[in-house]
């Protein structure tokens, strides 16, 4: 999954909208709380300046009666609204009836004139929010003036009712608007990478042989992309067209002069002796140029190479091969099976077939057969691989040989022209260009030469 | 038997068609691709030697050519090119054999010999007519297993007379066939030549091998028989 660009950028878009969403939550849950309590806080203030105002704490010991409080949620008991005043010392002068059966804590000595707003629990474990408010009180009587502590609560039940509703109702619509956004970001995603969907989308129609070249109307970006990218498909086709054409021409200039020595010497019976000795160094020489011309003419497998059909090419050298070996009797012939690629140069396949079948017949006794099959490649992803088996009906190598004709210019029987060459150079071809192997199976019944190319 | 040589290094030219002489073909020889394509289209060519690399007409065009002009006579192509797509292309667009660069002239003969055997109809390097064996390869000739001698234009006239066995064959098909030169043709010549050969071959002046179809040249009488009918 995390192999496609889009499904990365869209996890991406995804981790931050979570976490950007999460952290909005967080702060507007913060916040909600913080005037959600400020609320609270204010309302026990109002208390707090009733409960002074109608107090008479020249009566300490009853500053307060039952029939003056206006809020009756302080005459309810367990009503979460509680409200009490202390002396000096934290004795309570006064509690509210609501506070049947329960107490809060005395919040101690402050200072005078100063609110005080703090987290309490009573002893029925009710969590509170409670205010508190110190006054220093002169009496009538010009006595030394007193401390009083008042200090109204409220349970936190209403205020978790509140913000759970709150981080209900956030929850709901960050919900909403996550998935929201998370559409609109695959959209936006989609629409801006469509060009490189294209690109790679035209990259496998090249590749599947469909296409020569990115065609698309790109944006700026890409522009230069993919105008490169034709310029290498082009270059890449004439620079090897080229290079074989450099070849060859070079095999045209050093293997003529061979060919004028090569016939002079065998012409001219005068030159017999001059003839004998030249021959194996003229040998050498015509296959080290063959061998060498032919391992640079190689072309492998390459990036975006157009795939090549085997059949028809398989065809192409079993005519030509009926055509050069017409007047001996061998049947020659291929089988295909179904939806064989080659993932490579053209010229490659037509060597590695052309020369495998073409040693073939000049050994085969009756019958030269070709089979072609598809192998399973070591990874999934990857493209099949090619086994190509080439039969004949003919003598073999002895088996201690086999590796000694598979080595460049080795030629086992001098009466067969050009056999060792084809070997070393298929060998060559597979072995460089495609990772691949080339085995040579000899019995009674005849020989096998088997190309196993791979495209990974 | 006429062969065209066409191959634009003068050198092996010149030594490849003394050889091609030598081994008793008449040979016409063009430097270039022009000049062969007027040879071949000109002469009764019996098979021609082409090389693809030539400067002006490369060797393909100019086997596409005679093909198009509707010339049958088979073609070898030499090329320096050993590359598998080169041969098949030389072989699809009308050759009938092709031979790479550096090659050994025995390699040329054997593969010219095969192809001239091919386009009458033979398959193997004996012709056999009845009792006659006439081993191409060897050069010899012989009746019911026992050797005649006969010289070298008495094999080249043989050659042709039993690879067109049953068939009549004009005295000026077989001058065109055996001389490269016009000045070169005589029919007195050819009349002595195939009175030798008949005194070589029937001294008993009963099985007349050769006959003459009056006005119209000469055929030889056995028909082929294949190795196993003998």
């Amino acid at each position: 999954m995390l192999h496609s660009l889009h499904s990365r950028l869209l996890i991406v878009a995804g981790v931050v909208l979570a976490a950007f969403l999460s952290v909005a939550a967080a702060v507007l849950d913060h916040g909600f709380r913080q005037t959600a309590k400020a609320s609270v806080q204010e309302r026990l203030k109002g208390q707090i300046f009733v409960l002074l105002g109608l107090a008479d704490l020249d009566r300490p010991s009853q500053p307060l009666t039952a029939a003056q409080i206006p809020d009756p949620a302080l005459a309810m008991p367990e009503s979460g609204h509680y409200a009490q005043v202390y002396d000096a010392k934290g004795k309570v002068l006064w509690r509210s009836r609501s506070m049947l059966g329960l107490t809060v804590q005395w919040p101690g000595e402050r200072a005078a004139g100063n609110f005080v707003f703090e987290d309490a629990i009573s002893s029925t474990e009710e969590r509170l929010f409670c205010l508190s408010y110190l006054v220093q009180w002169e009496p009538r009587d010009k006595r030394k003036p007193e401390v009083y502590t008042l200090q109204a609560c409220e349970g936190r039940r209403e205020f978790n009712s509140q913000v759970h509703g709150f981080q209900r109702s956030m929850w709901l619509w960050f919900s909403g608007l996550a998935a929201f956004l998370m559409l609109i970001q695959t959209a936006i995603l989609r629409w801006g990478i469509a060009p490189l969907r294209q690109i790679a989308s035209e990259l496998r129609a090249i590749e599947s042989g469909q296409q020569s070249a990115l065609g698309g109307n790109y944006p700026r970006e890409l522009q230069a992309l993919a105008r490169n990218l034709n310029a290498l498909l082009i270059a890449r086709d004439t620079h090897l067209q080229r290079y074989r054409n450099a070849l060859g021409d070079l095999a045209h200039s050093l293997k003529t002069p061979l060919a004028v020595i090569r016939s002079i010497l065998e012409s001219d019976h005068r030159a017999r002796a001059i003839a004998d000795a030249l021959k194996e160094p003229v040998d050498q020489l015509d296959a080290t140029i063959k061998y060498q011309l032919q391992r640079a003419a190689t072309a492998g497998r390459g990036a975006l190479a157009p795939p090549v059909e085997v059949g028809p090419i398989l065809e192409r050298i079993i005519v030509s091969l009926r055509k050069v070996y017409h007047a001996r009797p061998i049947l020659i012939s291929g089988t295909v099976a179904p939806a064989v690629i080659f993932y490579g140069d053209q010229g490659d396949l037509m060597e590695i077939l052309g020369n495998l079948a073409d040693n073939a017949c000049k050994w085969a006794r009756s019958r030269v057969w070709v089979e072609i099959l598809r192998d399973k490649p070591a990874s999934d992803n990857a493209r099949p691989w090619l086994r190509i088996r080439v039969h004949d009906d003919g003598p073999g190598v002895p088996p201690e040989r086999v590796h000694e004709v598979m080595r460049r210019g080795t030629r086992l029987d001098q009466s067969v022209e050009g056999h060792g060459i084809g070997l070393a150079t298929v060998r060559e071809i597979v072995e460089t260009g495609y990772v691949g192997e080339l085995t040579l199976q000899c019995g009674p019944q005849g020989t096998v030469a088997e190309a196993l190319l791979k495209f990974d | 038997m006429r062969l065209l040589l066409v191959e634009d290094e003068r050198q092996l030219r010149e030594s490849l068609a003394a050889r091609l002489r030598s081994e008793g073909f008449a040979v016409d020889v063009a430097a270039n691709g022009a000049e062969g394509l007027f040879s071949g289209g000109e002469y009764p060519i019996d098979a021609a030697i082409v090389d693809l690399g030539l400067p002006d007409l490369p060797g393909a065009e100019l086997i596409a050519k005679w093909r198009a002009k509707g010339l049958t006579f088979p073609i070898l192509i030499l090329t320096a090119r050993s590359s598998w797509e080169d041969k098949v292309a030389g072989l699809e667009i009308g050759a009938d054999d092709y031979l790479v660069k550096p090659f050994h002239t025995e390699e040329l003969l054997a593969r010219v010999r095969a192809l001239l055997r091919r386009a009458a109809g033979w398959t193997e390097a004996k012709l056999r007519c009845g009792a006659f064996i006439l081993d191409t390869g060897a050069k010899s000739l012989t009746y019911d297993g026992n050797e005649i001698e006969i010289t070298a234009f008495e094999y080249k006239v043989l050659e042709y007379l039993m690879m067109h066995a049953g068939r009549v064959v004009s005295k000026t098909e077989l001058s065109e066939h055996l001389y490269e030169d016009d000045n070169d043709r005589d029919s007195n010549v050819l009349e002595v030549i195939i009175g030798r050969l008949r005194k070589k071959l029937d001294p008993s002046r009963e099985l007349n091998p050769v006959e003459t179809a009056r006005g119209h040249g000469y055929r030889f009488r056995f028909e082929r028989t294949s190795a196993s009918s003998e």
